[in-house]
């Protein structure tokens, strides 16, 4: 049992201990050291439900998604959102989930900031999603899928 | 946007608006943060779209550094500071958002800037 653990920790892990990185650990795919944009981009429930919506139109409007997402926050039909409710949640993509997928080019605004679009990280973060996704945020996915005729 | 003349939230510099952020209740920190920069220009929250309060601060940072109960690294004590649209915003541990003036001597260092 102790040599099955000391097997697998010998392959998973990368030497710490290195004090020249320039050579790097050749064991890592490359791909792997590339994924933050995945991971940033999906770090926030907003911003997975956000990518989500994306799964099933490359265009969504803002305020179409924070609609959305402020119906499936309180598990209200979309009709049922508040004004006040759907402004909060537009404020922090506005202000914090969309830039932060701009800046890692997974989705992009146009140029009245009003429709958000699919980029070209978009699709490396959608595989990542629908490989979870079916097992963890199912719910979630379905809502984000739906077009609001949810009554 | 300068980083060298940073305005700093001296002690006696009037604060134009002020709100807490309760991490418990569901909504966010930019959130909070835009509606009390709106609440002191005294404009609808919608209005203000630039530059995104991302190029300023990361929120979800400060909200994992300080709002974050039952993690060991959450509960941190202290405040951040950062401009924006030229007004110095504060973001206090204890929830308190605080945006200031900006003060008739915005080309003087405060002498009460926090410590580095």
């Amino acid at each position: 049992m102790s040599e099955d653990w000391d097997e697998k920790s010998h392959t998973g892990s990368l030497d710490r201990s290195a004090g020249d990185s320039s050579e790097g650990p050749s064991t890592v795919p490359e791909g792997v050291l590339e994924l933050d944009p995945v991971y940033d981009a999906l770090a926030h429930p907003r911003r997975r439900y956000l990518c989500y919506t994306l799964l099933s139109e490359d265009e969504q409007s803002v305020a179409d998604i924070a609609e959305k997402i402020a119906a499936w926050e309180a598990d209200v039909p979309a009709a049922a959102v508040t004004e006040e409710r759907k402004e909060r949640v537009s404020l922090s993509l506005y202000h914090t989930h969309i830039p932060k997928l701009v800046e890692h080019d997974v989705v992009t605004l146009d140029s009245d900031d009003e429709i958000i679009s699919t980029a070209e990280n978009t699709e490396q973060v959608l595989s990542a999603l629908e490989s979870v996704g079916a097992t963890l945020d199912s719910a979630q996915e379905s809502h984000a899928q739906s077009v609001g005729n949810d009554e | 946007m300068s980083h060298d003349d940073t305005p700093s939230a001296g002690d006696d510099e009037p604060v134009l608006a002020q709100r807490q952020y309760d991490p418990g209740a569901g909504g966010e920190l930019a959130t909070e943060v835009i509606l009390a920069v709106a609440e002191a220009a005294g404009v609808d929250p919608a209005e203000i779209r630039t530059p995104p309060l991302y190029e300023c601060i990361d929120t979800e940072a400060v909200e994992s550094v300080f709002f974050t109960p039952g993690t060991r690294t959450g509960q941190a004590t202290g405040f951040v500071e950062f401009s924006y649209d030229d007004h110095p915003v504060r973001i206090s541990s204890d929830g308190w958002i605080e945006v200031f003036d900006t003060g008739p001597n915005t080309g003087e260092e405060s002498s009460s800037s926090p410590s580095s």
